[in-house]
């Protein structure tokens, strides 16, 4: 203890809680359990790492790797020294696979998706229609696509071992990262699940400027990273440019609505309002379509991030940050309209406003009766930089 | 110590026996480090299965030039602060509210109570603190580790973390004034004689307490 220490008791005071906390036992863990998962995971890891020279090995009397370092002093490297405009007609020929040295590698088809290939980087084609749709397994790296939107269904889709990314028209980067696949929207969304179920990959949706990380077994674990731009943008997207909020909506149970119907919340400057507190009323936006039919948890979830997003939009135009614990008590009618909403304790009149236009942009599963639910809201700003 | 070192050259080598081994070894340190660094409300267990996954794909760059346990604890840091980083990106959502919480019925010893009740406040504060500061306080402070061990674990240079830790006790400490639990137990210490009893005792919290007034 020093002379200094001496003269501040509350230093004093804070190294006997530093050891007061020292001396709490560590929680009893599942030992056996954390060596059976952790070893598991090293094996199933070694064997995606075998799969990626298995296949390369498989196209080694292509010639690909040749072609692959040819086009890469020419910073463009097409399969087979050809653009698939001149030389794909039909149906692709699978297993075909396309790599890039020091530069970047890129493969166009027109009307459908222009595929970036980072250097280093490797992907096996699938399956691919000109024009129509394409299927890629990204073996290593990672890839940038820009993916024109199509009405139809799927277009595009990266596998990374078993989780799929698919989508309908975006641009969007998937990078593989040791055991996990790494999605980063740009623009649109993109949903994310296991593989082998073409034009109905089901699971999680990664809305534009989200990033997230996937597991590779088919996706059965996500964790969300911080988004490239944190910031929302200050002026609403236009409807050329759909940017949507950010959202993180996790699977529906087995029946409920698919995550892709949980559309983000436009970005609407809210009304001034009075400043005194009262019920949040759910104000339908007639120039819109239709609010999506959500099930109870995805409609929960996609209303805090709604919330959510009035709060960031607050906080990125104040000068002060400030932290949000309120409980929203809803009461919704059998139609799954929300009647009204009630936060206790009150938020500020922009906040309460901003989330009307939330609540009044989406609708719950329809149920026999009118019901409540209270909703725990607590924000708080993103850490400060040290 | 050639043993340990002969497990981490075979660990490298790709000898599954002797990763074991390290991991039976190395386990309650890494566990131990999460606990403090990671916040109550992470799943240890798997921040501790990651740290050991990272391990092994990371352990062919182990080039012995810092102690392996230096090098151990800067892997399970860096995981810590991606885990927390990752949490701080995502919704706090916490979803509907049980109506029919039901207080714990279990009746504490005073003593214990208000232990537990100083080191939750206390933990919460510690979670309040910036990232970096807060790091390097968790890593000397409750942790043990010298700032020049803490340099090679943060990447940072020593006065660095001097600096961050100088920061970070000021912070804490007039936030600790804030908070009533904590603001009591720090009057303690500027009790006549408390800095003294602290000095030349060895249990500094019962002489802190004995200086309270028999609190503890």
């Amino acid at each position: 203890v020093t002379l200094l220490a001496q003269r501040r008791p509350d230093v004093l005071a804070l190294s006997a809680l530093a050891r007061e906390a020292a001396s709490q036992p560590l929680p009893a863990l599942d030992w056996e359990g954390i060596e059976s998962r952790l070893f598991d995971r090293i094996a199933e890891s070694a064997s995606l790492e075998t799969d990626a020279p298995a296949a390369r090995v498989s196209r080694s009397s292509r010639s690909v790797l040749a072609a692959a370092l040819a086009a890469a002093a020419l910073a463009l490297l097409v399969l087979r020294g050809a653009t698939p405009s001149q030389s794909r007609v039909g149906p692709a020929a699978s297993d075909d696979w396309m790599t890039a040295g020091d530069a970047p590698a890129e493969l166009t088809d027109d009307g459908l998706v222009k595929l970036r290939l980072a250097p280093g980087s490797a992907l096996r084609i699938v399956s691919w229609r000109r024009g129509e749709s394409m299927l890629v397994a990204l073996l290593r790296g990672s890839i940038h696509a820009e993916v024109v939107p199509r009405p139809g269904g799927e277009a595009f889709a990266v596998e990374v071992a078993r989780t799929r990314v698919a989508v309908h028209g975006t641009s969007f980067d998937v990078t593989r990262s040791g055991d996990e696949a790494i999605v980063a929207v740009g623009r649109g969304s993109v949903a994310v699940g296991p593989a082998g179920h073409p034009g109905e990959t089901e699971g999680w949706l990664v809305v534009a400027p989200e990033r997230a990380a996937f597991s590779l077994d088919g996706a059965s674990s996500a964790r969300w990273l911080a988004p490239i731009n944190v910031r929302l943008p200050a002026a609403p997207p236009t409807a050329a440019e759909p940017t949507t909020a950010a959202a993180a909506v996790r699977p529906p149970p087995p029946g409920a609505a698919r995550p892709a119907s949980a559309r983000a919340l436009p970005l609407v400057e809210p009304p001034p309002i009075a400043p005194e507190p009262r019920p949040v009323e759910a104000a339908p936006a007639p120039s819109e379509p239709e609010p999506a039919v959500l099930s109870r948890e995805v409609a929960t979830t996609t209303l805090v991030l709604g919330i959510r997003q009035c709060y960031e939009r607050q906080l990125a135009t104040s000068n002060v940050a400030f932290s949000v614990h309120s409980t929203l008590a809803l009461s919704i009618a059998a139609d799954g309209a929300v009647q009204q909403g009630v936060f206790a304790p009150p938020l500020s009149p922009t906040l309460t406003a901003c989330a009307a236009q939330a609540l009044g942009r989406m609708r719950f599963e329809r149920s026999s009766s009118t019901w409540e639910r209270k909703v725990s809201v607590d924000l708080s700003p993103p850490g400060r930089a040290d | 110590v050639p043993d340990a070192d002969d497990t981490i050259a075979r660990s490298k080598g790709g000898d599954q026996g002797a990763f074991r081994q390290l991991f039976a070894r190395h386990r309650a340190e890494v566990a131990r480090l999460v606990y403090r660094m990671a916040g109550a409300d992470a799943d240890v267990e798997d921040l501790v299965q990651e740290v050991f996954f990272q391990v092994h794909r990371s352990l062919k760059d182990f080039r012995g030039q810092s102690k392996f346990t230096t090098w151990l604890h800067r892997v399970t840091v860096n995981v810590v602060l991606m885990h927390r980083r990752a949490a701080r990106s995502r919704p706090q959502l916490v979803g509907p509210q049980a109506d029919d919480v039901q207080p714990d019925p279990r009746i504490l010893p005073d003593e214990d109570a208000a232990r537990l009740e100083r080191l939750r406040v206390f933990a919460r504060l510690i979670d309040a603190l910036p990232e970096k500061k807060r790091a390097v306080f968790i890593l000397h402070e409750i942790e043990g580790m010298a700032p020049s061990e803490i340099a090679k674990i943060v990447a940072a240079p020593v006065l660095t973390v001097r600096t961050r830790l100088f920061y970070a006790r000021r912070e804490l400490a007039d936030r600790m004034r804030l908070e009533p639990v904590l603001a009591t137990f720090a009057d303690g210490f500027r009790r006549p004689g408390a800095a003294e009893t602290l000095a030349l005792g060895a249990d500094p919290i019962a002489r802190a307490a004995k200086a309270m007034g028999g609190a503890r």
